[in-house]
């Protein structure tokens, strides 16, 4: 499963700036974690943030022999920084993003904050659609706190071989419910592409998508309902 | 003649407010087990309040009564250190001199002993009582230790003591003797911003003590505090803006916070604390946690604090706790670090504070020069 999430902040700096504040934190063969800036440009920075992993591993032979070993493993975060909205984009992040919003912060002198998009999926469906027209339909969408009667909501799933929009127009209608993500089909290049869209700002597929697929679906990213 | 023990009997009604005063240490289980103690098994749903009615009217002899006032008297995690520079080389006689003189002129209520630690350090340990009339009887006197310590460092002298009031009154009286003694100015160097009136600054050293703590990376912010910087009161000249500026003055009293706490991950990197940073708000105080660069890498939980937080006086801080790891995650609770590295990790803290709060005064002044020699300065 490949995974993208974005983020709003406000940078103190400008791109070039920040990216060689974000370089006196390099990762190198002694660090613990830090940086590894691979692009500069006036209006973004990609890189990774690497964090190194270390324990022993005690194993207990039959005979009652304790043998230790020495683990390492790395913990990658894949980052682009943009100046303009979405600000931050994070690729395939581990569980925990403590020790890179850590370090992020720090290099900014802690002037900066992530902050959780919330968006509505539909629009952001809508807008990807007059980009990839081509066999677009939404064929699943995931609800929750859907009211059944006072005090009793429901989390559901609509599905579809079929564009699933007029149904839940016709559910939803006058209904109080959120949606936490939907899924989109389209195709690309001659490739049904899968989709998952959701309301904090992440998107699902298979497989990594291509570059300028990403680009357009990034650029599609409506505005967030909540301000930073 | 022999000073008399001071004799007490403790009635049923003390104890049951003794063990109702504080669900910390006598929680239901701590109850139901002072029960199992004596032969007798109680529900385990039980309410603390029925535990401790039954508890209090049973019969007590002194030691048991020991027993209950010690659960009271063992010192916290949470409890803080804080420290001061001599600046200059003391030598172990001459601190032991100034203590033994301090344990001679102390009461009957004071017991010190001192020792040496290593070749160059002395410690003071103390016991006193503690009395409390705010508190509920058994409560009120307590048997409390304090640990102070000496140690003679290249060109000057760490002490290091618990950040309570007695400790802080036993070393002024020290370091009475020690004037006293050296006839001279002993350059007392300890961390106090109540010079800088920056609030960007007052957070800087508190950022640069979490990262810069040598051989740790920072991981999280865990808990912080922050107070608003307080504009000086400009002077209303009450007759020029007569009812209506007071009325002002008084309208912007309403709605206001001085003081925020937060708690939870992340912290400095959170939009609310950029907000209250971007308002004028500044740290006083912080819990972070930072993982040690070598093995076997532990993530240690730190707490630093400024006592009187608006003036930026007398800072104090602790260990609180470390994580390590097993199979590669860490455990979910912080256990309690040896003493041994307990010190150790203590020790780094007031290096870096000590260095960090010298740049900070260092740049207020530089601050202050510019602005002088600035436009509109001063001539």
């Amino acid at each position: 499963m490949n995974r993208v999430r974005w983020f709003e902040t406000t940078w103190p700096y400008s791109m070039r700036t920040l990216a060689s504040r974000l370089k006196e934190y390099t990762f190198g063969a002694e660090s613990s974690d830090g940086f590894l800036v691979e692009r500069v440009r006036d209006t973004y920075i990609e890189g990774r943030h690497i964090e190194k992993v270390m324990f022993d591993e005690v194993v207990h032979d039959p005979f009652g022999n304790e043998i230790t070993f020495n683990r390492l493993s790395y913990r990658q975060v894949e980052f682009l920084y943009s100046a303009a909205y979405p600000q931050v984009e994070l690729r395939n992040a581990p569980r925990s993003l403590q020790t890179f919003i850590s370090r992020t912060s720090e290099a900014t002198d802690f002037t900066t904050a992530f902050v959780a998009i919330d968006i509505d999926t539909f629009k952001w469906a809508d807008s990807i659609r007059t980009l990839f027209p081509k066999n677009f339909r939404i064929d699943l969408a995931q609800l929750s706190e859907v009211f059944i009667e006072a005090d009793v909501t429901a989390k559901m799933v609509l599905t579809s071989p079929h564009d699933i929009r007029a149904a839940f127009a016709r559910f939803a209608n006058r209904r109080k419910h959120v949606v936490d993500r939907i899924q989109i089909k389209l195709e690309q290049d001659d490739r049904l592409l899968s989709l998952q869209l959701a309301t904090d700002g992440t998107l699902r597929t298979a497989d990594a998508l291509p570059k300028e697929v990403l680009d357009a679906i990034r650029g599609a990213l409506p505005a967030s309902r909540t301000q930073p | 003649m022999p000073k008399l023990r001071l004799l007490y009997c403790a009635t049923d009604k003390e104890l049951f407010d003794a063990l109702m005063s504080s669900k910390q240490h006598f929680g239901e289980r701590i109850l139901l087990s002072l029960a199992r103690r004596r032969g007798i098994l109680y529900s385990r749903s039980d309410e603390r309040v029925d535990l401790a009615d039954k508890l209090s009217v049973m019969t007590y002899g002194f030691h048991e009564i020991r027993a209950i006032q010690d659960e009271f008297e063992r010192a916290g995690r949470g409890e803080k250190t804080t420290s001061f520079r001599i600046n200059m080389e003391l030598t172990v006689a001459e601190i032991k001199e100034i203590a033994d003189e301090y344990r001679d002129a102390a009461d009957d209520e004071e017991k010190v002993v001192t020792r040496s630690v290593g070749r160059a350090g002395v410690a003071v340990d103390l016991k006193y009582t503690e009395t409390d009339f705010s508190k509920t009887r058994l409560r009120q006197r307590q048997e409390r230790e304090a640990h102070i310590e000496f140690k003679v460092e290249q060109g000057h002298t760490v002490v290091t003591l618990p950040a309570t009031e007695k400790a802080r009154q036993t070393v002024a009286a020290l370091k009475d003797r020690l004037y006293a003694k050296k006839q001279a100015d002993i350059g007392v160097e300890e961390v106090d911003l109540s010079s800088v009136t920056d609030p960007k600054l007052r957070t800087a050293f508190f950022t640069r003590l979490i990262t810069r703590l040598a051989g740790f990376s920072l991981q999280n912010v865990t808990r912080v505090k922050a107070d608003l910087a307080e504009k000086p009161e400009d002077d209303i000249d009450t007759e020029e803006n007569g009812e209506e500026g007071a009325e002002e003055a008084s309208e912007e009293m309403l709605g206001v916070v001085r003081a925020v706490a937060l708690n939870g991950e992340s912290l400095l990197a959170s939009p609310l604390y950029q907000g209250l940073q971007r308002r004028g708000f500044f740290l006083t105080s912080i819990t972070w946690q930072s993982k040690r660069n070598s093995l076997p890498f532990q993530i240690v939980e730190f707490d630093a604090a400024f006592d009187e937080p608006a003036q930026g006086r007398e800072f104090k801080y602790a260990v609180r706790g470390w994580a390590t790891q097993k199979g590669g995650d860490y455990t979910k609770n912080f256990k309690v670090v040896p003493p041994e590295e307990k010190k150790v990790l203590l020790g780094l803290i007031e290096d870096t504070a000590m260095t960090v709060q010298r740049e900070i005064k260092a740049e207020f002044a530089a601050q202050a020069e510019a602005q002088d020699i600035g436009p509109g300065g001063a001539e």
